[in-house]
């Protein structure tokens, strides 16, 4: 496979803490990646690294490839989590600003701008000021601001945040086409739903390591543990038996149940199922595999994955 | 490079193009030549002439009392004091000088009577005519003529000159010295704060971190302080313009010379004599030479080393001293943080203006020296000791202490300025911030 940005053993200290230790991570061609980690795990720094705004203690950097040049910023499109606007400049002029120093000639500047403000159906915001649009409307800003100049590679740093679920979806439709059209994407988020349903890989950060790196689909093989969750109707199952574990068994209303069940080695689904319904009336049967989210979790939290899931199954009970 | 440019010219024109910018460079002009026009129409005055009549008992006096500019002596036709005020209102005179039967050794009890209070000016004016009116009729009593009186008001004008042969006068040099120190003083506040402000606005609101991801932090810096520099001097050039400018045309409207000797004739009483024709004459060639004087003076100061002198003292001054600014407003997380760095940076600044006053007196003292040589205070106590010719050993090290300086210290700012702008939820304070610059990003 070949990777648009390579980044080998990548560590960087502050005076008080280590930010990173020994990262490395690598970013497919026309891949959506997402970078994720909780608060303060050191994603900000990794991408403050990437896009040279700060140096690296030690690593290396490779672009396409080569060593990563300061010139390369330009192939770069940044949008960080932390963002801002000059309050009194004009929306249009702002953008022209912003695009002349990632080194577009006013004219093309121009052009690209003409399209962005056509497909957003925005064209009367050109002469507003920053201060007289919404939150929302500043980050639709923003993301032409970081896309505009075409770059072969976006960061996008929690790109959801302030949006309406109606404006989510269209800034996610970009990201799909950009993807389509060759653009690679860096996705740096806390909401695991966007990652089940944006990414392709994911690296995961903690306390300053990077402690998972894969596809998404691997990822998902790697954790899945032959769990099945199912739900039912009748008498509760029994807990003993030959071909499954019950891990977990709720009572939702009137005779209605959720379980988790381990199935034992050696045994097919087919078998249990045929188990199950001798006992109950079954409703629902499915592989749990486990999401992002509850990975996330027992890897941050050191839980182990199970746990997480019945946690996270008993929450579904108790809401309903 | 490009980017710094680019960043210049946004800096530059979004201030360049406000309103109170225009305002502001429009109004100081009209403002400086209207107070200028004002304090000469004052002076030569739209004033209107003060007709004060005098009720001498000893009907000696009137003639004694010539008349002056804006104040016009006449007689009183009443026959007695009494009358004569009140008649006062209706002959729209200004005040009655009451002269009462006396000795010339002890005159006591003169009076000025008027209906409103009397000026001081007027006062002192008439209290002045009085007393030379008696010493005069003193001397001429003790057997002096006229013509001897006459020629024995001399009046000195005082020529400073060097011993080379130049002449000098330590009033303009004292003017331009103060002038040009002023200047820098007030653009180091003025747009120092603008750069402040504006490193604060792009912290604050979060901007910087998308701008600079396309550029370096040094660029941001460096592109601000010169954009805002530019301002400056777009002001200052405008100002120096129009200013000139407005003069001419109010100028081309009022020719002052003529203005005051009409008036000046205006003011004589009708058939005056030759003597006080002779006077009006006498005044204006004073005022001439007073005017030439002052010209030759100001060509004996080196007017193109000072305007070099200036330029590069106000450059160097205002790059050092916004490096700084900018450092502290990308270092600080609230502006009352940015108050309390404000003070420790601007002091020498304000202790060199302070100076100032010392320095003038003395431009050659110990005080001057090293204030003119330490380059934080430099800028403004060098501006103030140049007319008064500085050696040139002296022009140079101070200059070449100011630019090592100014290297220094904007060395220092970016770093701060780097790793300040990327940084919030830190309380900071001078140790966190000389830390900082031995950080490596």
């Amino acid at each position: 496979m070949s990777y648009i940005l390579e980044a080998k053993n990548i560590s960087k200290a502050y005076a008080s803490h280590q930010a990173l230790q020994d990262v490395s991570i690598a970013i497919p061609h026309k891949s959506i990646f997402g970078l994720l980690g909780p608060n303060g795990a050191g994603k900000t720094t990794l991408i403050r690294i990437i896009t040279q705004i700060i140096g690296r203690d030690s690593g290396d950097l490779t672009f396409n490839g080569a060593p990563l040049t300061p010139a390369q910023v330009q192939k770069i499109g940044y949008l960080p989590e932390e963002r801002g606007l000059y309050k009194k400049m004009k929306v249009g002029e702002q953008l022209l600003y912003l695009a002349q120093l990632k080194g577009l000639s006013h004219k093309e500047a121009m052009a690209k701008l003409k399209i962005w403000f056509e497909k957003f159906d925005i064209k009367t915001w050109w002469n507003k000021n920053i201060e007289d649009l919404s939150k929302g409307m500043q980050q639709k800003v923003q993301f032409v601001a970081t896309v505009l100049h075409e770059p072969e590679l976006i960061i996008l740093d929690e790109p959801f945040t302030g949006f309406d679920p109606v404006n989510a979806s269209i800034i996610k439709q970009e990201i799909l086409e950009l993807r389509d059209k060759g653009t690679t994407i860096i996705f740096s988020t806390h909401r695991m739903e966007s990652v089940e349903e944006l990414c392709d890989h994911v690296a995961l950060i903690n306390k300053s390591q990077k402690i998972l790196d894969g596809t998404k689909r691997d990822i998902k093989t790697q954790f899945k543990s032959n769990i099945y969750q199912i739900e039912y109707q009748g008498k509760p199952i029994s807990d003993v038996s030959s071909i499954y574990t019950l891990i977990e068994n709720n009572h939702l209303e009137d005779n209605h149940y959720n379980a988790l069940l381990q199935l034992n080695a050696h045994v097919s689904p087919n078998q249990l199922i045929k188990e199950l319904i001798e006992q109950a009336e079954l409703h629902a049967f499915q592989e749990k595999i486990p999401s992002m989210n509850d990975i996330f979790i027992s890897l941050v939290t050191g839980k182990s994955l199970l746990t997480v899931e019945q946690e996270s199954l008993r929450a579904v009970s108790f809401e309903e | 490079m490009n980017k710094i440019l680019l960043i210049l010219g946004r800096e530059y024109w979004i201030r360049v193009r406000k309103r109170t910018f225009l305002l502001m460079t429009f109004l100081t002009p009209l403002l400086i030549a209207g107070l200028m026009f004002g304090t000469i129409f004052l002076i030569v005055g739209t004033e209107s002439e003060k007709v004060i009549e005098v009720f001498d008992e000893n009907q000696v006096f009137l003639k004694k009392l010539s008349a002056e500019r804006k104040i016009k002596f006449v007689e009183s036709k009443a026959k007695t004091l009494a009358e004569a005020k009140k008649q006062l209102p209706e002959s729209r005179n200004y005040a009655i000088l009451y002269i009462p039967k006396m000795d010339i050794e002890k005159p006591a009890n003169i009076k000025l009577l008027a209906e409103k209070n009397v000026s001081v000016e007027v006062e002192e004016r008439v209290n002045k005519k009085m007393e030379n009116a008696i010493r005069d009729m003193k001397l001429e009593k003790s057997g002096i003529d006229k013509a001897t009186l006459d020629k024995m008001k001399t009046e000195v004008n005082l020529q400073t000159e060097k011993t080379t042969g130049e002449s000098s006068n330590s009033l303009a040099a004292y003017g331009i010295g103060f002038f040009t120190a002023f200047l820098i003083y007030i653009t180091i506040f003025m747009y120092g704060s603008q750069v402040m402000r504006g490193v604060w606005e792009e912290k604050s609101s979060r901007i910087v971190e998308v701008i600079i991801s396309s550029v370096r932090p040094f660029e941001l810096m460096m592109g601000k302080i010169l954009g805002i520099g530019l301002v400056g001097l777009t002001q200052f050039g405008l100002w120096i313009i129009l200013t000139f400018g407005f003069m001419q045309i109010a100028s081309s409207f009022m020719d002052t010379q003529k203005v005051a000797e009409t008036q000046m004739e205006q003011s004589l009483p009708a058939g005056s004599s030759d003597e006080v024709k002779e006077e009006v004459k006498k005044r204006t060639e004073k005022t001439q030479n007073m005017m030439s004087n002052f010209n030759q003076s100001f060509s004996s100061i080196p007017v193109t080393k000072i305007i070099f002198c200036f330029l590069f003292y106000f450059l160097f001054s205002y790059l050092m001293y916004s490096a700084m600014f900018a450092a502290v407003a990308a270092s600080v997380d609230n502006e009352t943080d940015m108050q309390q760095f404000m003070l420790p940076i601007t002091m020498p600044i304000i202790v060199a203006f302070v100076a100032a006053q010392a320095v003038l007196r003395d431009p050659d003292g110990s005080i001057s020296f090293w204030m003119s040589i330490i380059p934080l205070t430099s800028p403004i106590i060098m501006m103030i000791r140049l007319p008064f010719d500085v050696p040139t050993w002296q022009l140079a090290l101070s200059m070449v202490l100011l630019v090592l300086t100014f290297v220094g210290l904007t060395w220092v700012a970016a770093k701060i300025y780097r790793v300040g702008i990327l940084m919030h939820g830190t309380k900071v304070n001078f140790k966190v911030l000389a830390k900082w610059v031995f950080y490596k990003m």
